[in-house]
């Protein structure tokens, strides 16, 4: 019986890459996401950051992580939800991720970060079948812990296209006009 | 009589680099030999006999009339050293013999024994410092003139009497570099990894090695080097298979480099001698059976003989100290090696093993290389610390103590600081003259070896470099001078026949531009073939026959790997690698190649490189509530903006006249889409900047200020981003963007903004000035 229990875990891990273990878990407006504990090199509290133009909005700017130049991505605006005041809570969190030429440090721009929780395979669960519009590609599971629910993300796949074909200049592209005002309207 | 010196000069160099079966090689010589029967004129001459015969030699050699190619061979070179001796010396020639296979009726005629065995030019006795003198002479040496014969040109004892001690220094760490390299690189083959990369990379290192020692006149590591090279040239090209036995040479020979190397470096402190015999002992016949494929002899290597350094601490006995002192009195003569005159008087041998120490210590900087990531993170860490002081420094609270002994404490903070901060620095940056001052003397010692006249301009030798990429450069600007002088520049005699001066000239300069770090070889010699060029890559099928390629593609496929289209291989250059080792060390920095050249007219090429971590002066301009950085090289001058000075144009683009020339203006906050908050009506500033003949200004709110920075990259994230170079670390620790100023007037004039200036039509009225 315990056997069957184990596969069928197996199957789930598979088919949603959650692993047990520990997970920083954090705030984007009302939502509780989590990331493998692994990735986070560090949180660090909101400093200025210098924009860098022509960017997606979801490019916050740069940061001087003592002396080292690192690019910050506003998770809110990256999943567009609203943007928000920055807050006393407001920090960043700083992961490691793949790049094409090694690894890369990348600042997360986030509400607030919440805890280092303990989570168990049998908590995890498959994300449930979205309509159409939310791209589950991002998430590894979703964790029932006590009452709530925290969203585990694939910060690698969050940032793949930040990281693998690079920022573009936006107002290069040929609809760049339409970004314009788009990025105003924002 | 200069002229057949220089000739005789010429032959001894070829004897070495000559092997027997390399047809034009020979053919050459033979030419040569006759040159030098023009030269002379006189049948009765000696040397006008003796170079007559060689000739004859040569010729039955390429005809395939003598049984032993090798002997014969060995009797050419003995002959030259001879006539070297009466011409240069001038010695009588009655004092001397010439082989008797020459024929040339000595009196006393000299046995020749196996000349098979012995390395070509064979030194002479140099009567002053022939260390290697406690050995039993050699069997196989042939033809010895008097013991008390001068040294000749080509001889294997290393006289470092006028040699230059800093670039030696730096070459026997290359050297020793290099032959780690190849050695790892060996035992990579032995364990099975991929051959071919591996045996390109240890060719490469040999052809190095070469190289420079060619430059340095140190002829027993050339001859080693050269033979090993060509070895693995065959293995190159898939002849031969680098396993057991040849790989054995091939370490061995390594190490024989090795021990020159500890030998040059001795000897340098006091500008002494040695003997490099003993020390090479029978690698080079090992190295050529190899290369010639006969058996390779199953017998153990006699071991490696031992330095006379090592023989003398070693012996301690009676018998030897007679040798030392005989030496030792032998340097006194000369007033040579005072220390070791005084310990041999005394009888101190042991004290000799001191005196060799301090010698070696003195002879070469202790250098510690560093990893340059970890420097990096130096001079982060420093940058960091210059911040944090100033936010200490400057702290309210502590300067509302008012307390005197805190002031003071951390203005020696500071101090403390910015001396660090300086020192660190410099230790990023270095001028480039000292690689400059390595082809000077590259140069120079090619025209004396080449017969060419090449003049030298060395333009921008105080551009400071980040180091890590002058650690870089220096192989790919003396691959790239090499060729040039050796390929590039045509003889004299040629130069005046197509209406040239006889002196050819390379200029190599190095600048600043845009952002970037430039370096110019240009030399007015033949300039590229294109034909010979294309023949060569479609015979090498490195190209498809059909394929109509533009001059750039053209000149393009010399930075291919193997690709080479001279004629004779020197030991100057031109065995193919070179130019593609250029491109991949350049490419390793992220720079790039630009060739142009015109046939019959010269060749110019032309190194870009990013400046990563180099320092640039910079201006601060602040827009909106941003502050930029414009590389001040960029700039041309800057000037404040009246409403009168600005002309629109169609309501869509501003125009200034600048002294009466048109400069189009734009709006830096119109281009990266800032939005301003506080007020307007702020009198802005025009800079002006240039990027490759393109003028334009740029509007920003502020001059703040110059500013020495360094470049930081922003990381791969941002590498699309053409307008922008890099960031800075501004003085309260955030980061301010540098701009590309060659990206932006691209930006501004072409990219993201189409004819019409889209961008303006709504936006315009916030900009009126």
């Amino acid at each position: 019986m315990a056997n069957t229990q184990e596969a069928e875990n197996t199957i789930e891990t598979k088919r949603y890459n959650a692993q047990a273990g520990k997970y920083l878990t954090f705030q984007l407006v009302d939502e509780e996401y989590g990331i493998e504990i692994l990735k986070v090199k560090e949180i660090i509290g909101l400093m200025d950051i210098t924009p860098v133009p022509r960017t997606p909005h979801y490019v916050r700017g740069v940061i001087n992580l003592r002396g080292k130049i690192i690019p910050v991505i506003d998770l809110r605006m990256k999943f567009d939800m609203e943007m928000q005041e920055n807050t006393p809570e407001t920090c960043i969190i700083v992961v490691d991720v793949a790049g094409p030429k090694g690894i890369i440090s990348i600042g997360l721009l986030v509400d607030a970060v919440s805890e280092v929780l303990d989570i168990e395979q049998k908590e995890i669960e498959g994300p449930p079948a979205f309509g159409s519009g939310i791209e589950v590609d991002y998430i590894l599971g979703i964790a029932k812990v006590k009452t709530s629910v925290k969203i585990l993300l694939d910060i690698d796949k969050v940032l793949d296209n930040v990281v693998a074909s690079a920022i573009t200049d936006i107002m290069s592209e040929a609809d760049g006009e339409h970004n314009i005002s788009e990025d105003m309207a924002n | 009589m200069g002229n057949i010196e220089k000739q005789l000069e010429l032959i001894a160099a070829d004897i070495i680099m000559v092997s027997i079966d390399d047809m034009p090689g020979l053919a050459a010589l033979h030419d040569k030999f006759l040159e030098i029967t023009k030269l002379i004129g006189d049948k009765s001459d000696k040397v006008f006999q003796a170079a007559e015969k060689c000739s004859e030699l040569i010729e039955e050699i390429i005809l395939n009339e003598v049984s032993d190619k090798e002997k014969a061979f060995t009797v050419i070179s003995n002959s030259v050293s001879i006539m070297q001796s009466i011409i240069r010396d001038k010695r009588k020639p009655s004092e001397v013999k010439f082989p008797m296979e020459l024929g040339l009726g000595n009196s006393e005629t000299e046995k020749m024994e196996s000349p098979k065995n012995s390395p070509p030019a064979q030194s002479k006795e140099d009567g002053q410092s022939r260390l290697g003198d406690n050995k039993p002479q050699n069997t196989n040496q042939t033809a010895e003139v008097s013991s008390k014969s001068e040294i000749p040109e080509e001889s294997l004892v290393v006289n470092l009497d006028d040699a230059d001690t800093s670039l030696l220094a730096d070459f026997i760490t290359e050297a020793r570099e290099h032959c780690s390299t190849a050695e790892q690189m060996l035992m990579d083959i032995e364990s099975g990894e991929d051959p071919e990369a591996a045996i390109n990379s240890i060719f490469r290192s040999f052809h190095t090695i070469k190289g420079a020692s060619g430059f340095l006149d140190l002829k027993p590591v050339l001859v080693v080097a050269h033979e090993s090279e060509t070895l693995l040239d065959m293995a190159r090209k898939g002849t031969i298979k680098i396993e057991n036995k040849r790989a054995d040479i091939i370490f061995d020979s390594i190490d024989i480099i090795r021990k020159l190397l500890d030998n040059v470096e001795e000897s340098m402190a006091d500008n002494g001698s040695f003997d490099a015999r003993e020390i090479i002992g029978d690698i080079l016949e090992r190295l050529r059976a190899a290369i010639s494929g006969e058996e390779l002899s199953t017998e153990i290597d006699p071991p490696p003989p031992k330095r006379l350094g090592e023989m003398l601490v070693e012996s301690g006995d009676l018998s030897k100290d007679d040798v030392d002192d005989l030496l030792e009195k032998q340097k006194k003569s000369n007033n040579k090696g005072k220390l070791g005159e005084i310990l041999v008087e005394e009888k101190k041998v042991p004290a000799k093993k001191i005196a060799k120490a301090l010698r070696r210590q003195k002879a070469v900087k202790e250098m510690v290389k560093i990893d340059t990531g970890r420097l990096d993170k130096l001079l982060d860490t420093i940058g960091e610390l210059v911040i944090a002081e100033s936010m200490v420094g400057q702290n309210e609270q502590i300067l509302a103590l008012g307390s005197t002994n805190i002031a003071r404490n951390i203005s020696h903070l500071n101090k403390i600081t910015r001396e660090l901060q300086e020192m660190g620095m410099a230790m990023r940056l270095v001028p480039v003259r000292s690689t400059f001052q390595k082809l000077a003397r590259a140069v120079r010692d090619l025209t004396k070896k080449s017969g060419k006249k090449i003049e030298l301009v060395l333009n921008g030798e105080d551009t400071d470099v980040d180091r890590g990429i002058v650690e870089h450069i220096g192989d790919p600007l003396m691959h790239m001078v090499r060729n040039s002088a050796d390929h590039g520049i045509e003889d004299p005699d040629e130069r005046i026949k197509m209406g040239k001066p006889p002196v050819g000239k390379i200029t190599i300069s190095a600048y600043h531009k845009g952002g970037n770090i430039y370096f110019d070889i240009e030399d007015d010699g033949r300039g590229l073939d294109k034909e010979r060029i294309l023949a060569k890559a479609r015979e090498n099928g490195l190209i498809d026959p059909n394929k109509e390629l533009t001059d750039n593609e053209i000149y393009k496929l010399i930075l291919l790997p193997g690709f080479s289209t001279a004629k004779k291989i020197t030991d100057i250059s031109g065995r193919g690698v070179g130019m593609d080792v250029v491109q991949r060390n350049i490419e390793a920095m992220r720079g790039s190649l630009e060739i142009e050249s015109k046939q019959g007219e010269g060749t110019k090429i032309s190194m870009r490189l990013p400046l990563t971590l180099a320092i640039i002066d910079g201006m601060l301009v602040s827009v909106c509530d941003e502050e930029f950085i414009i590389p001040t090289l960029s700039v041309v001058e800057s000037l404040r903006m009246t409403p009168d000075m600005v002309h629109s144009v169609n309501k869509k683009a501003d125009i200034i006249n600048l002294r009466g020339e048109l400069l189009q203006l734009f709006h830096i906050d119109t281009l990266f889409n800032l939005s301003r908050t506080g007020n307007n009506d702020i009198q802005k500033t025009v800079v002006v900047v240039e990027d490759s003949q393109r003028k334009i200004g740029l509007v920003v709110d502020r001059l703040l200020g110059q500013r020495q920075t360094v470049i930081k990259s922003l990381g791969p994230m941002f590498s699309n981003l053409k307008w922008v170079s890099g960031g800075a670390i501004l003085s309260n620790g955030n980061v301010g963007l540098i701009i590309d100023v060659g990206g932006i007037v691209d930006l501004a004039i072409r990219g993201g903004f189409s004819p019409d200036y889209p961008e303006l039509k709504g936006t315009s009225n916030q900009f009126a000035v």
